[in-house]
C-alpha cells in the first residue's frame, strides 16, 4: 500500500504545474496570433542567448504546420484535467495510461525543442524554458507516481 | 523503474546543455558567428507571407503619399540585362540601416514580379540601429520578367562578404559614385543601397521615406522595433495600429516606386501590376524628372 499523502502531493504538484504551464502556454498562443499582446523577455536581448521572440518566430517555432505554442497550450489543458483529484481518483483505466503516455511525449518534445533552442536557433526562450521545466516536473511527479496511481486511486 | 526513466531524461538534457555550455566556452567569438550575420537563419513563414503576399488595395491606396521619386532617371546609357531579362542589381551591406529598411520594401516590390526562395531572417550592424530585417544572403529569386542580382559588400561587424564582381562595381562607380566624389547621376555621392533598374533608373543612399526608421538610432525600428513578425503583418497592412505607429506606409512608397521602375524597364508586364494605380503613381512621379546622362 501506498501513503495516500504521498498521492495527494503528485495531485497538488501536477495540478499546479499543469495550471501555471496552461497559463504561460495561453499567454505565449496570444502573443504567436495578436499584435495586440507582445512578447516581453524576461533577461533577454536581441540576438542574445536570451532571445525570444528569435525562438518563437524561428522555423522551428512550428511542427509540422503546427504552431509549437499551440501544442503546449494543448498539452496543458490536457494534463490540466488529468490532474485534478477527479481524475487521479477516476476508476477509468485509460487515465492513467494517457496521462503518463502524454508526460512521456511532451518530455520528449521538450528535449527536440530544447536542442532546437541550444544548437540550431542558437538562443532560448525565457517563457519557453519555464514550460520546459514544469514539464519536466510534471513528468516526474507522474513516472514515479504510477504505481501509486495504478494501485490506490480511492485514496486521494 | 519510475525512477529509472526521470534519471535517463535528466541525464539526456543536462547532457544537450552541458555540451552546449562546454562548446560556448571553447569557441570565442569570431567573424563568422552569428552576431555577424554571416548564417542567417531562414525567415520564418510568419515573416515572409505577409510581406511576399500585400494587397494591390494596399499598394493603390497609399501611392507614393506625395513622396518623391528617389531614382535618378538615366538616358542614354547602355541596357542592363541579364537572361533576357531587364537587370536589377542591389549592393548594400547586411550592417546598414538603410539597406535594412529598403530589403522589406525590395521583398514586397519583387513578390509582384516573381518569387523569392530561402530569405532568411537577419538585422542591421548591432551598433547601426540592430533594425529587424530579410537578408538575401542564400536566397535566390525567379521571375518571368526580371534579373534581381543582390550583392551584400559586408556583414553585420562590417567584414567583407559578398564580393562585388568587377562588372557590378563599375555600375556602382558609375552611378553611385565613389570616395573621390559624386557622380552626375549621384549628386550626393557614394552611398547604400545602391539600386540599378536596367542602368536606367539608379538610387544611391537612403530614400527619405526610408530613412525614418532608423532616424540616427532613435527611429521606430531600432532595436528590433516590434519585432520581425509584427513589422511584417504592419507591411502588409500600414493602416494597423503597429503599421501607423512605425510608418510602415513608407515601405509601400518604396515599393512601388521600385515596382514602377521595373514595369518602365520589362515591357510593362505584368499588367496587373504595371496598370495598377499605385504603381501608375509612380510613374507618373517618375516621367515628371529630367534624365540624366
Amino acid at each position: 500500500m501506498s501513503n495516500p499523502s504521498s498521492i495527494s502531493s503528485r495531485v497538488f504538484v501536477t495540478l499546479i504545474s499543469s495550471v501555471v504551464g496552461l497559463g504561460i502556454s495561453i499567454y505565449l498562443t496570444l502573443a504567436h496570433f495578436t499584435d495586440v499582446v507582445s512578447l516581453t523577455c524576461p533577461l533577454g536581448s536581441k540576438g542574445g542567448i536570451v532571445d525570444c521572440a528569435k525562438v518563437t518566430t524561428s522555423p522551428q517555432s512550428y511542427v509540422f504546420g503546427i504552431p509549437v505554442a499551440v501544442l503546449g497550450l494543448v498539452y496543458f489543458i490536457s494534463m490540466t484535467l488529468l490532474s485534478t483529484p477527479w481524475a487521479w481518483r477516476a476508476e477509468n483505466r485509460f487515465i492513467a495510461p494517457l496521462r503518463l503516455g502524454s508526460t512521456v511525449v511532451s518530455v520528449g518534445f521538450i528535449s527536440y525543442l530544447l536542442y532546437c533552442e541550444l544548437y540550431v536557433i542558437h538562443s532560448i526562450c525565457i517563457w519557453c524554458s519555464v514550460v520546459h521545466f514544469f514539464t519536466l516536473v510534471i513528468f516526474i511527479a507522474v513516472v514515479t507516481g504510477w504505481d501509486e496511481a495504478t494501485l490506490n486511486r480511492v485514496n486521494v | 523503474m519510475g525512477w529509472i526513466a526521470v534519471a535517463f531524461v535528466i541525464v539526456v538534457i543536462g547532457a544537450l546543455v552541458a555540451v552546449k555550455v562546454t562548446s560556448s566556452s571553447k569557441s570565442p567569438p569570431s567573424p563568422t558567428s552569428d552576431i555577424a550575420g554571416r548564417n542567417p537563419l531562414p525567415a520564418p513563414v510568419a515573416m515572409v507571407q505577409p510581406v511576399t503576399s500585400v494587397p494591390r488595395s494596399v499598394f493603390d491606396s497609399i501611392g507614393v503619399a506625395g513622396q518623391a521619386a528617389d531614382f535618378v532617371v538615366t538616358k542614354n546609357q547602355p541596357s542592363l540585362s541579364l537572361g533576357g531579362k531587364a537587370r536589377f542589381v542591389y549592393v548594400g551591406a547586411e550592417y546598414c540601416p538603410y539597406c535594412a529598411a529598403m530589403r522589406w520594401s525590395l521583398v514586397a516590390a519583387l513578390s509582384r514580379f516573381g518569387t523569392f526562395h530561402n530569405l532568411k531572417e537577419s538585422a542591421s550592424g548591432p551598433s547601426d540601429g540592430d533594425i529587424p530585417t530579410f537578408s538575401f544572403l542564400g536566397a535566390s529569386y525567379l521571375s518571368p520578367y526580371v534579373s534581381f542580382t543582390p550583392y551584400e559588400q559586408t556583414d553585420r561587424l562590417q567584414n567583407p562578404l559578398t564580393p562585388v564582381p568587377a562588372n557590378v562595381q563599375k555600375l556602382y562607380t558609375t552611378y553611385d559614385g565613389s570616395q573621390s566624389g559624386p557622380t552626375i547621376f549621384s549628386a550626393g555621392g557614394a552611398g547604400i543601397p545602391f539600386l540599378d533598374v536596367a542602368n536606367r533608373y539608379v538610387s544611391a543612399g537612403d530614400p527619405p521615406y526610408l530613412s525614418s526608421f532608423f532616424n540616427n538610432d532613435t527611429g521606430p525600428l531600432v532595436n528590433g522595433g516590434p519585432g520581425v513578425i509584427a513589422i511584417a503583418q504592419a507591411v502588409n497592412n500600414p493602416n494597423s495600429t503597429i503599421g501607423k505607429a512605425i510608418g510602415a506606409s513608407g515601405f509601400i512608397v518604396a515599393a512601388n516606386y521600385i515596382a514602377a521602375a521595373v514595369c518602365n524597364v520589362d515591357g510593362q508586364m505584368p499588367t496587373a501590376v504595371c496598370t495598377s494605380k499605385g504603381v501608375t503613381a509612380a510613374k507618373s512621379e517618375l516621367a515628371k524628372a529630367t534624365p540624366v546622362g
